[in-house]
């Protein structure tokens, strides 16, 4: 990481770039990055537990700022309700620098926020999350009937669908027809 | 540094534009509904692909690894396709010949098997399992128990390579071994196990076979034989080929090669006798420690799964007791159906006999077996 390669350079100055950064790693002092979600509070999170999330890493793995810059510059994930990103947040800290187990029983329940997160966690590329979401997804419809599935996961019937399209598709027609009659309208 | 990152901070306010999710199953993006579905159990996933026509494309696209798989015909006289992987209960699904072919199909067409059982002596032979399938069956071991010769011959052109393969050749002198070892996947197969072989010079087919596809070393035939001839038949076939001879071991030479073949006859009765054999680059003084072991453990394993798959059955029968009546069961936990049920049952007569002359090992394998009980109840907990 850069913050790591940056202390590193403070520490032995004559070969800033080469140093091993796993033999200097206990040395540094952790540095923290700033992300914001829909609700604009801001969480505090080490590199450490960054990590996991392949999309924040690559963002900030080429660049190298101090925790000032860092903090005045919050990551802002707009897309990601506050709780949600509350809860990754928990999660990347509390996996930090461990091997994940098997299971991981502090997932939510309900459907809704399981939803948003498993969402959440796979635009912000948290591969073993994601994994554990999955498979809560999956224990939801564990033992049930095909309605049953279609009302936890409110999966449309086949007619429900064909309706929705025929709908989409009318709205379309009338929206074509429209930019075309304003086209028509705006050369005269 | 600041306008790089100022760049990154504009770069992810742009990804952050999207509207914020939805929380249903529709809007969550395909990669994450399909890691969704893998999750899913067999039953779950049937249930799903229930839901609507979207999510049958989604279902039918992935593979299902079976850890077991038998399809075989109830005792009723019905053709119905009774599986573990559906249970009891789903019955419903199967009332007739071609709805079950459908669902067999199907099954082999998602499937990918450690291990697949065919048990279907009246099935129509007409009926092809394969037919619309597009690609090719995966299963490590296949096993037919009884099996019209032609089916299993349309079947093993249909499947992927296999390490490991059974044939139960019903003690007919007419069972036509020389086509079924001509099939490429039996000829690869590092295992063979042939129950119940009459056909002449069977077990020099396959020895023959062996020497004429330079097959690998290793491989293993197991052979349950009612000819009493069977050894010194072996022995006049490969007369001049013999290394050595005693009462009950035979070993070849394979002409221009340092491979050799080993015959052991090395269990018999009145009605049955069990011979081994083993293709070797070198004379080992203990060739059968670990093939004798293996093929043991296959017997016991198919009678331990056999019963257990049955005592489904049972529970699915003893529902309709009260208007069935009471009945028998067999020390195999099988319902007695009388005289029509005969030909389904002969199979599990052959194989107490062929256990029935092991009881020395029986003894001491109790303890083992009872292990696998235990192994495979867990096994069938899996399934679900």
């Amino acid at each position: 990481m850069s913050s790591t390669e940056q202390g590193t350079s403070s520490a032995a100055p004559a070969e800033p770039t080469t140093a091993p950064e796993s033999a200097a790693a206990p040395e540094v002092p952790e540095s923290f990055y700033y992300v914001h979600g829909k609700d604009k509070v801001v969480h505090k999170v080490s590199a450490g537990a960054l990590q996991h999330s392949a999309l924040i890493h690559g963002m900030i793995s080429n660049l190298g700022y101090t925790e000032e810059q860092a903090k005045a510059n919050p990551f802002p994930f707009e897309n990601i309700d506050g709780d949600i990103l509350q809860m990754v947040v928990d999660w990347c800290n509390q996996h930090k620098g461990k091997p994940t187990p098997p299971e991981d029983t502090n997932l939510p329940k309900q459907k809704e926020k399981l939803f948003d997160l498993v969402l959440a966690v796979n635009y912000l590329e948290i591969k073993e999350l994601l994994t554990y979401c999955c498979k809560q997804v999956a224990m939801m419809v564990k033992g049930k009937s095909p309605e049953e599935i279609r009302e936890i996961w409110m999966i449309p019937t086949d007619a429900e669908d064909e309706a929705a399209e025929k709908e989409a598709k009318k709205r379309a027609g009338k929206e074509a027809a429209g930019e075309t009659a304003a086209a028509a309208g705006d050369a005269k | 540094m600041e306008p790089d990152l100022l760049t990154l901070n504009e770069q992810t306010a742009k990804l952050s534009i999207d509207p914020v999710y939805d929380t249903n199953w529709c809007d969550v993006p395909n990669e994450i509904k399909v890691r969704c579905l893998e999750k899913l159990k067999f039953r779950e996933r049937l249930n799903m692909r229930a839901t609507s026509k979207l999510s049958k494309c989604q279902i039918d696209s992935l593979k299902y690894k079976f850890t077991f798989a038998l399809f075989t015909q109830k005792f009723d006289g019905f053709y119905k396709l009774f599986s573990i992987l559906l249970g009891s209960n789903r019955e419903d699904m199967l009332s007739n010949l071609k709805e079950t072919t459908e669902w067999m199909k199907y099954i082999l067409k998602i499937g990918v098997f450690d291990r697949l059982i065919f048990n279907f002596d009246k099935f129509d032979a007409n009926v092809n399992l394969t037919s619309g399938v597009d690609e090719l069956i995966d299963a490590r071991s296949v096993d037919f128990m009884q099996s019209n010769p032609d089916f299993i011959i349309a079947m093993l052109k249909n499947l992927k390579p296999i390490d490991s393969f059974l044939l139960n050749a019903n003690s007919n002198p007419h069972f036509p071994l020389d086509k079924i070892l001509g099939e490429l996947q039996v000829q690869q197969a590092r295992f063979i196990e042939i129950l119940n072989l009459s056909a002449p010079h069977g077990l020099q087919k396959v020895a023959q076979m062996w020497i004429d596809k330079d097959s690998k070393v290793g491989n293993l035939c197991h052979c349950s034989s009612g000819l009493e001839d069977s050894l010194a038949s072996f022995v006049n076939w490969f007369n001049n080929s013999i290394i050595y001879r005693t009462g009950r071991t035979v070993r070849i030479r394979i002409p221009g090669s340092s491979k050799n073949i080993l015959l052991d006859f090395y269990e018999t009765n009145e009605l049955l006798g069990a011979f081994r054999m083993v293709y070797r680059m070198e004379i080992v003084l203990n060739d059968y420690n670990d093939s004798e072991e293996i093929s043991y453990t296959r017997l016991e394993k198919f009678l331990l799964e056999f019963r257990h798959q049955d005592s489904d059955a049972r529970e699915y029968y003893e529902s309709d007791e009260e208007e069935d009546g009471d009945f028998e069961y067999n020390e195999f936990g099988h319902r007695d159906y009388g005289d029509a049920k005969e030909k389904s049952r002969m199979l599990m007569t052959k194989m107490m006999i062929l256990e029935s002359t092991k009881k020395r090992r029986r003894i001491a394998m109790r303890t083992r077996r009872e292990n696998e009980t235990t192994s495979l109840i867990l096994m069938k907990e899996n399934y679900f």
